[in-house]
């Protein structure tokens, strides 16, 4: 019923991880903590759970599957699709904090004005 | 001598990794349990038996096909909320007449066990309401705990002590807090941040009308106040919320669960049933008469995301 929802912020975070280049799901991890200063960490099943979505709405694909020190790992890849509802989402993000700041900016004046 | 036993968490670990099904694939799943295993290796013994639950819930859900790219799992997670919001109403409406019923005729009331039932009554409708609050609260993980406490607690202390709620009172708050806890963690957006709000806040509203009216309509407003309302109100959050009239019927399904199994676990009479079998009806109803309502409001609009904003 409706054309565009808005991501949810792990979904977010994980195609900005993968926006500059392909990465393992162990680095996607690291990085998304990193990305999020820390607030968000992603255990192994809700990581995976998510790139599989990910993989089967056909936002990001596997690139290369190999093996270090014995240990099977799959390298995830933005796909056009991904890149683009990265952009789209981050263009939302962004009018919604200009309009933040629009506002905020007409009303610390009227703050100040009021606390003097 | 030193021994290489695995700790508790690394075995609970290699039993999560054992439930996800053959399909998915020797690889993918060495790779979950290389990550896993390197995160309980670093963690605390708590964190560690967290990550361990993550790895199970996931295979669990791969191996039920309920995760949220699958008609299934997506259904799951958009009745989870609602449910979440029908047993935490429900509690709550059941807590605020135990406080009314004690502050008017004090704890002898319940003359044989006195303040024992009431404090039990609490124990039991308490994580219900909590779970709901964590839920509107946007708090996934608390609001997934609550949901265990109340499936595991609410019918063993129902069992031990026999409060004052029925016994289909209590498997319908357990099995609609199941749906919450087996529901995909990952739900593809935040459609359901203003959803469960008007679901919480249309239910109380209709109950404290309802029960207001109940001294000219009679006691039967009080009584049945939430078997109507709560249905209605949730098959129009569900008209609101499904993407299409399959997800919306697949969702009904999975809200109408626990008033359609509670009969199977209990023995209950025929008149029972049908009772039983009303928010099934109600949930349709509400539905049908909502969805022309937001296809047409959403056309004319041209805002066809605004609730889900």
């Amino acid at each position: 019923m409706t054309k565009k929802r808005s991501m949810q912020e792990p979904t977010f975070l994980l195609l900005t991880a993968l926006a500059d280049r392909p990465r393992h799901g162990y680095a996607l991890g690291d990085e998304v903590a990193a990305i999020s200063d820390g607030r968000v960490r992603l255990g192994a099943g809700s990581l995976y759970g998510t790139l599989d979505r990910l993989l089967a709405e056909g936002l990001i694909r596997i690139e290369r599957e190999e093996t270090v020190d014995g240990r099977p790992r799959r390298v995830f890849a933005l796909t056009p699709a991904g890149t683009t509802a990265l952009t789209e989402e981050s263009e939302r993000m962004r009018a919604a904090l200009r309009e933040a700041d629009r506002r905020l900016a007409v009303s610390r004046p009227r703050l100040a004005g009021g606390a003097a | 001598m030193t021994t290489n036993r695995p700790s508790t968490n690394a075995r609970l670990l290699r039993w999560a990794l054992a439930l996800y099904p053959a399909s998915y694939g020797a690889g993918a799943r060495a790779e979950i349990a290389d990550h896993a295993e390197h995160h309980i290796a670093g963690a605390g013994r708590l964190a560690g038996l967290r990550e361990a639950c993550d790895v199970a819930g996931h295979g669990t859900r791969v191996r039920l096909g309920l995760v949220p790219h699958r008609p299934a799992g997506r259904a799951l997670a958009t009745a989870a909320p609602l449910a979440a919001m029908l047993a935490g109403t429900f509690a709550a409406w059941h807590l605020w007449f135990l406080i009314q019923i004690v502050r008017v005729s004090g704890f002898d009331t319940y003359a044989f066990s006195g303040t024992r039932v009431v404090t039990v009554t609490v124990l039991m409708l308490a994580p219900a309401v909590l779970m709901a609050a964590a839920v509107l609260a946007g708090h996934r993980t608390a609001a997934r705990t609550m949901a265990l406490v109340t499936v595991l607690a609410t019918p063993l202390l129902h069992a031990v002590f026999r409060p004052i709620l029925c016994d289909y009172q209590v498997v319908l708050l357990a099995f609609n807090a199941f749906v919450l806890l087996v529901a995909p963690p990952d739900p593809i957006s935040n459609l359901s941040r203003v959803i469960p709000w008007t679901v919480a806040l249309s239910i109380t509203a209709g109950e404290v009308a309802l029960s207001l009216a109940g001294s000219h309509l009679g006691a039967w407003a009080t009584d049945m106040g939430f078997y109507f309302v709560a249905p209605v109100v949730t098959g129009i959050a569900v008209a609101c919320t499904a993407r299409s009239v399959g997800h919306a019927a697949l969702t009904t399904a999975v809200l109408a669960g626990p008033p359609l199994l509670s009969p199977l676990l209990l023995d209950m009479g025929l008149n029972h049933r049908a009772l039983i079998l009303l928010p099934v009806v109600l949930f349709t109803t509400g539905y049908t008469i909502a969805f022309p309502v937001v296809r047409i409001t959403a056309r004319i609009a041209k805002r066809p995301d605004h609730l889900h904003r």
